[in-house]
C-alpha cells in the first residue's frame, strides 16, 4: 500500500501543478465567477453557467428528437436514484411557468418496487415510504407498481415447488429471478422485466412515452457491456434517445433524454438543487467488479473516465452513428420463429441466407459438443423426466436473439419456464401465420 | 490539534459505513496540515467497516465516487492534496449502479 506521511506528500505536491488549494480556478463562460464543476478536461463552470449548461443539454436533446408532442403524457420511470430523481426535478422546472420555453407534455412518474426479489433486505419498507415521500413532494401523480406485475404482460403463471399451496406471484417473480444461474444472466433479465414492465404499465395508465434517467455515463457503460453480451445489432434501441418501434407490441417507446449529461453533472445539480434520492440496493450491490461482465464493464468505464474524462462521450457518440436495423426478410428456412426476440423484442439478428455461419448456429454447436463430451444425461438429469417441458423449452430458442438465447442458457427451472411461455405467448401473437400454424402443427 | 471534519456518504457508500450517512468526526493531526490523501487513510482506519476495495483503490477513491469538498467538484481543488479546513464538508457520492 501507499504512504501518506513524510516525503511522499512533497511529491504529492509536485504533481499538481497551478493549482493551489482554496484559491478555486475561474469559470470558462462568463470569466468572473469561482468555478463549482470540471466538466471534461478543461471545462470550469461556476454555479450559474452550470446550470444553464446542463438545463440546456437537457432541452437541446429533447429538441433534437422530437418525439413529444405537445400535450402528451410522459411516465418518469424513478428508481430512487440520483439519475432519475435529477430527471423528475428538470421536467418539473421544465415545465413550471418560470422555464424559458415551457415544456408542453403532461408528467407523471412511474416507481417499479422490486423488493419481492430481495426479500432478506432490510428496511425496504422504509425506503419505499421515503420514494413516496419524494414522489408525492414532486406533485406529479404517480404510480407504484410491483415488479412481478410483468408477469401478466403477457399473462404468465409459472409453477414453483414452494411447499405452500398457493404460489404467488412475487414468489414466481423471485423464482426467475434467481433461478439464473449467472449475476450477468440475473442482471440482463431483470434489466430486460424492466423495459416490459415500464412500457406496458406506462400505456395501461395513459402515458405515450416513458422518459428513462440513463446519462451518457450509462449509457457507455451499457454500450460496451451490451457489445460483450452479445448484442450489438440492438445498439441503437438499447442505447438510443428512443427505443423506436421495439416495444410497440406491449406499450409505448421507452425514451433517453439525460444521455448527453453525464452523471457527475447530473450529482452536481442535485446537490446544487437539494434534490434527494433514496439508494436500493440491487444485486450488484457489494459485489466484486469481476462478478458480472456489467459490473466488469462498469469498473472499466469508471476506471477511464478517471483518466480521461471524455470517454463517455467518445463511447456514446459512437452509438449516435449506429443505425437501427428493421427487420430483414431472411431465407425460409432461418432457424428463427418469430421477427422479434420474445424477451428483449429487439429485432431478430439470426436471420441470415446462410444460417449454418450465424453466431447463433455456433451457440447450438458448442452445446452439441459439450453435451457430446459429457454424455446426454445433462438436459435429462436437470429436467427430471419431464419429457414435455424439455420440448418446450427447446421450441424457445427459435424465439430468441442471440444475446437473449445466452442469457437463456445461464437459466434453469423457473426461469427456463418463464422463458418458454413468453416464447409460445410471441409465436401465437405473430403476425406470421405461417409459422404460427408450423408450431401448432407440432404442439 | 484536533480537526472537525464532517463527512457524508451518499448515493450506496452509506452502505460501506455502517448505513450512516452524516458522520462528524475529529481529527487529531498534530502540527500539520490533513489533505484528502491523509482523510483517506484515516477514514480507512477509523470508519470503513467492510470491503476496502469498493471505497478506495491504491491511494485514492474508486472510480465512480464523486467527491465533493463544500459542494465544490474537488478537481478543482487539487483532489488528493486539497488541505482540509476545520468544519468542511467533504462528501463521497457513489454512482456506481446508479440509475
Ligand atoms: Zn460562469
Ligand atoms: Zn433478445
Amino acid at each position: 500500500m501507499c504512504q501518506v506521511h513524510g516525503e511522499d506528500d512533497i511529491i504529492l505536491d509536485s504533481l499538481v501543478p497551478s493549482i493551489s488549494s482554496g484559491a478555486g480556478r475561474k469559470c470558462v463562460k462568463c470569466n468572473e465567477n469561482v468555478a463549482i464543476i470540471m466538466i471534461g478536461t478543461n471545462g470550469t463552470f461556476c454555479e450559474l453557467c452550470f446550470e444553464k449548461h446542463f438545463t440546456h443539454k437537457f432541452r437541446a436533446s429533447m429538441g433534437r428528437n422530437p418525439v413529444v408532442r405537445n400535450g402528451e403524457k410522459v411516465a418518469i420511470a424513478f428508481s430512487g436514484g440520483s439519475n432519475s430523481a435529477a430527471l423528475i426535478n428538470l421536467v418539473k422546472e421544465g415545465l413550471s411557468n418560470n422555464a424559458a420555453r415551457k415544456l408542453k407534455f403532461k408528467a407523471g412518474i412511474i416507481f417499479v418496487d422490486e423488493s419481492s426479489i430481495y426479500p432478506h433486505i432490510d428496511g425496504m419498507n422504509n425506503k419505499l415510504e421515503e420514494v413516496r415521500d419524494l414522489m408525492i413532494d414532486s406533485g406529479f401523480p404517480y404510480h407504484v407498481i410491483k415488479l412481478e406485475e410483468v408477469l401478466n404482460v403477457d399473462d404468465i403463471n409459472i409453477e414453483i415447488t414452494s411447499g405452500m399451496a398457493t404460489t404467488s406471484k412475487s414468489m414466481m417473480i423471485h423464482e426467475i429471478i434467481h433461478s439464473s444461474l449467472t449475476l450477468t444472466a440475473k442482471q440482463e433479465l431483470l434489466y430486460r422485466l424492466r423495459c416490459r414492465l415500464l412500457s406496458y404499465k406506462a400505456t395501461q395508465l395513459g402515458y405515450n412515452h416513458v422518459f428513462l434517467g440513463e446519462t451518457s455515463t450509462r449509457l457507455a457503460v451499457n454500450i460496451l457491456s451490451n457489445v460483450a453480451l452479445g448484442r450489438g445489432f440492438h445498439l441503437a434501441q438499447d442505447t438510443g434517445f428512443t427505443d423506436g418501434e421495439r416495444h410497440q407490441k406491449i406499450g409505448c417507446d421507452l425514451l433517453r433524454p439525460l444521455r448527453d449529461v453525464t452523471t457527475k453533472e447530473v450529482v452536481m445539480y442535485n446537490t446544487l438543487h437539494k434534490v434527494k434520492t433514496v439508494f436500493f440496493p440491487n444485486m450488484a450491490t457489494k459485489q466484486s467488479n469481476m462478478s458480472s461482465i456489467q459490473n466488469l464493464t462498469e469498473s472499466f468505464v469508471f476506471g477511464l473516465v478517471a483518466g480521461f474524462p471524455s470517454t463517455e462521450t467518445t463511447v456514446y457518440r459512437t452509438s449516435n452513428k449506429i443505425k437501427g436495423v428493421k427487420f430483414v426478410e431472411g431465407n425460409a428456412k432461418t432457424i428463427s420463429t418469430t421477427k422479434f426476440c420474445s424477451l428483449c423484442l429487439g429485432v431478430m439478428d439470426t436471420h441470415s441466407s446462410n444460417s449454418k455461419a450465424s453466431a447463433k448456429a455456433d451457440l447450438y454447436y458448442s452445446e452439441t459438443l459439450c453435451k457430446g463430451l459429457l454424455g446426454s444425461s445433462v438436459e435429462s438429469s436437470v429436467d427430471g423426466g419431464k419429457n414435455s417441458s424439455t420440448e418446450l423449452r427447446s421450441k424457445t430458442e427459435g424465439s430468441l436473439c442471440y444475446s437473449c438465447l445466452a442469457t437463456q442458457k445461464e437459466t434453469q427451472s423457473s426461469a427456463k419456464d418463464y422463458l418458454a411461455k413468453l416464447a409460445i405467448k410471441s409465436v401465437q401473437d405473430g403476425d406470421e401465420k405461417e409459422i404460427c400454424e408450423k408450431l401448432n402443427d407440432v404442439l | 490539534m484536533a480537526l472537525t471534519v464532517i463527512l457524508e456518504f451518499l448515493g450506496g457508500a452509506e452502505f460501506l459505513f455502517g448505513h450512516v450517512k452524516h458522520h462528524t468526526v475529529s481529527i487529531e493531526k498534530g502540527e500539520n496540515k490533513l489533505n484528502i490523501s491523509q482523510l483517506l487513510m484515516w477514514i480507512k482506519e477509523n470508519l470503513l467497516q467492510e470491503r476496502l476495495e469498493l471505497f478506495m483503490q491504491g491511494c485514492t477513491v474508486r472510480p465512480g465516487i464523486l467527491v465533493l469538498v463544500n459542494d465544490v467538484d474537488w478537481s478543482l481543488l487539487g483532489e488528493l492534496t486539497y488541505e482540509i479546513e476545520e468544519n468542511d464538508r467533504i462528501t463521497f457520492i457513489s454512482t456506481l449502479h446508479g440509475g
